[in-house]
């Protein structure tokens, strides 16, 4: 019997059902990809170190050095791979006979004789050998160039030249591949023998990186400890070179999972939609004795059929979508895609929230008496507060006037459309945001240099001005040797009419002891500009040699707060600071310390230098910042100059990814819109087939009908748009904080914003695609007719 | 008398199952201004359809129908939904109203929508509520349609038809879900319409309200099988009760 009236109830009321099953499919098809997602990205390193089989430890070391063969008679190695290397610099590289002026480091050639791991290509296939001529290379190789497989790199050393063809990228877990650091190019083993015999002059080191399997990391780091030159690296500092990828793969997860939540709330509406429309049926089987439970299970039954069969082709639906979603941020990692078990219990997750939602909604079943319910369903009354505003009391035209009645009769409904709409449109504007930001000068302060900087020199080799080449290879040789550096660089922004100042940043890695607690801290120093010229989160400035701020992470690991002392050695020197503040950096993952601009370095620790900082003294605009950066390319020589926002977007990479990944959630949102607003004006229509038959009768013409549904919608989305333009920016600011906190240590940021882009272009495909989806679904009403009002149910 | 309603030949079929229904067939009917035509019959006789086809509810398979001296079948739906806001008035079994708007909105929202209406909104108000004080539901105006009577709601839906001064009113069982006092109310102030000289086409099964109609026609199976002139009622008690008495014989003399 049940059976039977569940029958009639899927033929009958077709278009809910459909609606339903479409919701129903959305729904599936975001949960099983956003938890797909979710379960490749959190778990997506340790996956891919793992599918990489990469080393426990990994040893960077000169090629003269024999540590290799120490380390293999320790009990705590298994296994030992090494790897031969030689570097070279960009100006020995030319790509399809251009020089490769973007790429600021040394790149290193790998002998591909044994691979020291698992490498994989940008299609995520294990890459077995390399072709005789050719060569793959880690993505920060192209530093953006235009470069085709196929594609030639023209290496001249000085005993020949070497055409090699591009085969693809590849990906590695153990070498760090950011834009920062050095490109890694593997060849074929006979080719790298070739090269590396004619670049014996040319290559300014040579290396052999150790790839070590052992239980004991710790051992093999002591055991390698006393070696000179070397850099160890275990799966812990592996895990942080993909922090940026995992930054945005992150942006992109929870950007779905607000898609889900958005496509979850409208369906708990949908079927609330549904079950209030059945009111009459509800009535007459109640009047005909038929238990709550039973007409309960009727309702339950219904939507547990639809919803697994929704779900499956959501299912179904999801696989393509997750691999399209995580494609935009796998540049670097080899994600796991496969997790179909976690797809189907999202799928099955989908299947027990609709029964949940459903036996929710039905809940009020109960509370209906058979002929509460009849009366409902014949005469369409309504049992909340009736509008506020009066046709009588308005001077809107009439469509205006239903339309904005409509919104204000059912808050609730509305309310969580515009709830939903605030979302889409916030996925897309809070997206433009980061990836402005991220391209901006905002998080300039972060990278350790004076804000009031306008641009700075990354390049040793300075051809064009032979003075501040030699101060440049001098500089790190005393604590005296900036001086001349700053000096000669000032001079020729002088020569060359641009006066301005310059200063130099670095920085020394120090053990810092306070109480029990030691930590591996990275101080750094600007010379030729006070350290209070920096922003500082709380406290103030080191002022004197024995002052220093440090960041609210290296003082939590320290167990320290402002004004306590704390100790660092110094190479063999112990010293004593007094804490004076708090600063936010990206330095070091965030264990990062700022001295006064007098301190002296023990400078056999220097870790870093970020080059040269130029403040022009005429503060100029952007513009002529970008065409004094052309001018001193010229006079320099080197292509590496670079003005704030472009050293932000090369140093942090996300910029470009989250473009990408902006467009493509544009893309999603514009789609999951349309289809919400799609299939609630159809829901809608539905509902409310008796009114518009009414309203036909009455003498409402078919434009009217239909520029009603749409105004309703469009007065929901600009309240949505007005919503979330007002909160855009802080949530931005926060979300952004957030991120940056994972970098570094970060306790809050600027942001940069197209104002155009998140106060007009987002608005207006919001309110366009509700524009069109509302109008088009609205074009329904006319197959409703006037005569209709009396043939109603 | 003037002709405000004619038809010639009207039909009307549906296709249901692939099957054809002639649901009215070849159908002549003409009314006269001031008149109030009952229209009455079996179930399913097609009684409801003639009252929308010659309304431009609904769109006629073939012949003609004239209002007011325009062809409906040659309208588009524009001037068709045009003619039914300013030339027409709509009454339902079911008290058919917005749900979102108070009874005194429901009612004026048809003049609000009439281009023909030049009144100021404040003005079409105050027209609004004394139609509502001339059918005795002033009092219910603010309220919410679920907040008043079947009888009440009924008389705000005759204000509603008559709103926008139609040429004619058409109402469909206008006091079927009505009881006894509500039905009397209800087509005594459609009585009083009448006399005030609106044309009124009303479908019913109950000849107590036929009773007080000045025409009946007797539909059977899609097509006019009598014509009864009944003459204007005048209002007493002991004419209706007459006038019911020679209905119910000629009713049955129709085999009803």
């Amino acid at each position: 019997m049940f059976w039977r009236i569940l029958k009639k109830d899927l033929k009958r009321k077709k278009t809910m059902n459909i609606i339903l099953l479409l919701f129903v499919i959305l729904c599936s098809m975001l949960a099983a990809a956003s938890l797909n997602n979710i379960i490749a990205v959190t778990g997506g390193i340790e996956h891919f170190i793992e599918i990489s089989d990469a080393p426990d430890v990994m040893i960077i070391m000169p090629l003269d050095q024999e540590l290799d063969k120490e380390l293999i008679t320790l009990p705590e190695v298994g296994h030992l791979k090494v790897e031969e290397m030689f570097y070279l610099t960009s100006d020995h590289l030319k790509l399809n006979g251009e020089k490769h002026k973007d790429l600021i480091t040394g790149t290193g050639f790998i002998s591909g004789k044994e691979f020291g791991c698992k490498y994989f290509d940008d299609e995520n296939r294990e890459i077995t050998g390399v072709p005789d001529g050719g060569f793959y290379c880690t993505k920060n190789f192209l530093q953006g160039a235009v470069f085709k497989k196929g594609d030639i790199l023209t290496v001249t050393t000085d005993e020949g030249t070497f055409d090699l063809r591009f085969e693809g990228i590849y990906k590695t877990a153990a070498l760090d591949t950011n834009n920062s650091s050095s490109p890694y190019i593997i060849l074929n083993g006979t080719d790298w023998d070739k090269m590396n015999k004619a670049a014996t002059a040319s290559a300014f080191t040579k290396a052999k990186i150790l790839y070590v399997k052992t239980n004991d990391p710790d051992a093999v780091i002591s055991a390698a400890a006393e070696t000179e030159g070397i850099s160890c690296y275990t799966r812990d500092t592996f895990k942080k070179i993909f922090m940026y990828d995992m930054i945005t793969a992150y942006i992109l997860l929870a950007a779905c999972v607000i898609l889900m939540a958005a496509a979850f709330v409208t369906l708990r509406f949908a079927i609330g939609f549904t079950i209030s429309e059945e009111f009459r049926e509800i009535g007459v089987m109640k009047a005909v004795g038929i238990q709550n439970s039973g007409i309960r299970s009727i309702y339950i039954t219904k939507y547990a059929a639809i919803s697994l069969i929704g779900s499956v082709i959501g299912y179904a639906a999801s696989i393509p979508l997750s691999s399209y979603l995580l494609k935009s941020v796998q540049g670097s990692i080899v994600f796991n895609r496969n997790n179909t078990m976690i797809g189907i219990a999202g799928s099955a997750a989908v299947i027990v929230l609709i029964l949940l939602f459903s036996y929710g909604c039905t809940r009020g079943i109960n509370k209906m008496s058979p002929i509460d319910a009849v009366r409902s369903g014949q005469t369409g009354e309504r049992f909340g507060k009736r509008s506020v505003i009066h046709l009588g009391r308005s001077k809107l035209p009439a469509t205006v006037f239903m339309a904005l009645n409509d919104v204000l009769s059912a808050p609730k409904q509305f309310a969580i459309i515009t709830v939903v709409f605030t979302l889409c449109v916030l996925m897309m504007t809070v997206m433009s945001n980061m990836a402005n930001t991220l391209s901006s000068d905002k998080p300039i302060f972060l990278f350790g240099i004076p804000v009031e900087t306008d641009a700075s020199i990354l390049d040793n080799d300075i051809s064009g001005n032979d003075a501040i080449k030699q101060a440049l290879g001098e500089f790190i040789t005393s604590n005296d040797g900036w001086k001349s550096l700053v000096k000669e660089t000032e001079k020729m922004l002088d020569e060359n009419g641009m006066p301005g100042k310059a200063t130099v940043t670095m920085s020394c890695l120090y053990t810092t002891v306070h109480g029990d607690k030691s930590v591996g801290i990275s101080y750094h120093v600007t010379r030729n500009t006070p350290a209070d010229k920096f922003i500082y989160d709380e406290g103030t400035a080191p002022r004197k040699p024995d002052e220093v701020a440090l960041t609210a992470a290296a003082m939590e690991k320290l167990d320290a707060k402002i004004g306590d002392r704390i100790k660092i050695n110094t190479g063999g020197k112990e010293e004593e600071l007094i804490i004076t503040g708090t600063f936010s950096t990206f330095m070091m993952g965030g264990l990062a310390a700022r001295l006064c601009e007098d301190a002296e370095l023990n400078l056999e620790k220097i870790n870093n230098n970020m080059g040269i900082q130029i403040e022009f003294d005429d503060s100029p605009n952007e513009e002529e910042i970008g065409r004094r950066i052309e001018k001193l390319k010229d006079v320099t020589g080197t292509e590496k100059i670079y003005s704030n926002a472009q050293m932000v977007e090369t140093f942090t990479e996300m910029s470009g990814t989250l473009n990408s990944v902006k467009q493509m959630m544009m893309l999603m949102t514009v789609i999951v819109t349309a289809l919400i607003v799609i299939l609630m004006e159809r829901s809608f229509i539905s509902k409310e087939k008796s009114e518009i038959a009414l309203m036909k009768a009455v003498g409402f013409q078919n434009g009217s009908v239909i520029g009603q549904h749409t105004l309703r919608f469009v007065m929901t989305a600009v309240i949505a748009v007005i919503l979330a333009s007002v909160i855009v920016l802080p949530m931005s600011k926060a979300l952004l904080t957030f991120v940056f906190a994972q970098i570094g240590s970060v306790s809050s940021t600027g942001i940069a914003f197209d104002a155009v882009e998140i106060f007009a272009v987002c608005p207006a495909i919001l309110i366009g695609v509700t524009v069109i989806g509302t109008f088009l679904t609205a074009l329904y009403t006319k197959t409703i007719k006037a005569s209709d009002t009396a043939s109603i149910e | 008398m003037n002709t405000v309603l004619q038809t010639k030949g009207l039909c009307k079929t549906y296709i249901v199952n692939k099957r054809q229904n002639n649901v009215l067939k070849n159908i002549d009917l003409t009314i006269f201004e001031g008149e109030m035509v009952a229209i009455m019959g079996p179930s399913g006789s097609g009684k409801s359809t003639l009252l929308y086809c010659v309304s431009g509810m609904d769109r006629v398979t073939a012949g003609e129908v004239v209002f007011n001296g325009k062809e409906t079948a040659k309208l588009s739906d524009k001037e068709l939904a045009r003619l039914r806001l300013d030339e027409m008035g709509f009454i339902f079994q079911q008290m058919y109203m917005m749900k979102n708007l108070s009874v005194l909105d429901n009612i004026i929202l048809p003049a609000v929508k009439s281009k023909k209406n030049t009144e100021s909104r404040k003005e079409t108000e105050e027209r609004g509520r004394k139609l509502m004080r001339r059918l005795g539901i002033d009092d219910v105006g603010d309220n919410d349609i679920n907040e008043v009577s079947g009888g009440q709601l009924q008389r705000a839906c005759i204000c509603r038809s008559m709103i926008n001064s139609p040429k004619m009113i058409f109402a469909d069982e206008p006091t079927g879900a009505l009881n006894r006092s509500s039905s009397d109310e209800v087509m005594n102030e459609l009585l009083s319409l009448n006399r005030d000289g609106t044309t009124i086409m009303c479908v019913t099964h109950d000849p107590k309200v036929a009773a007080k109609c000045s025409r009946i026609l007797y539909i059977v199976d899609g097509g006019i099988m009598g014509e009864k002139e009944m003459g204007h009622f005048d209002g007493g008690e002991k004419e209706l009760r007459d006038r019911e008495r020679e209905l119910n014989n000629w009713l049955m003399e129709q085999g009803w």
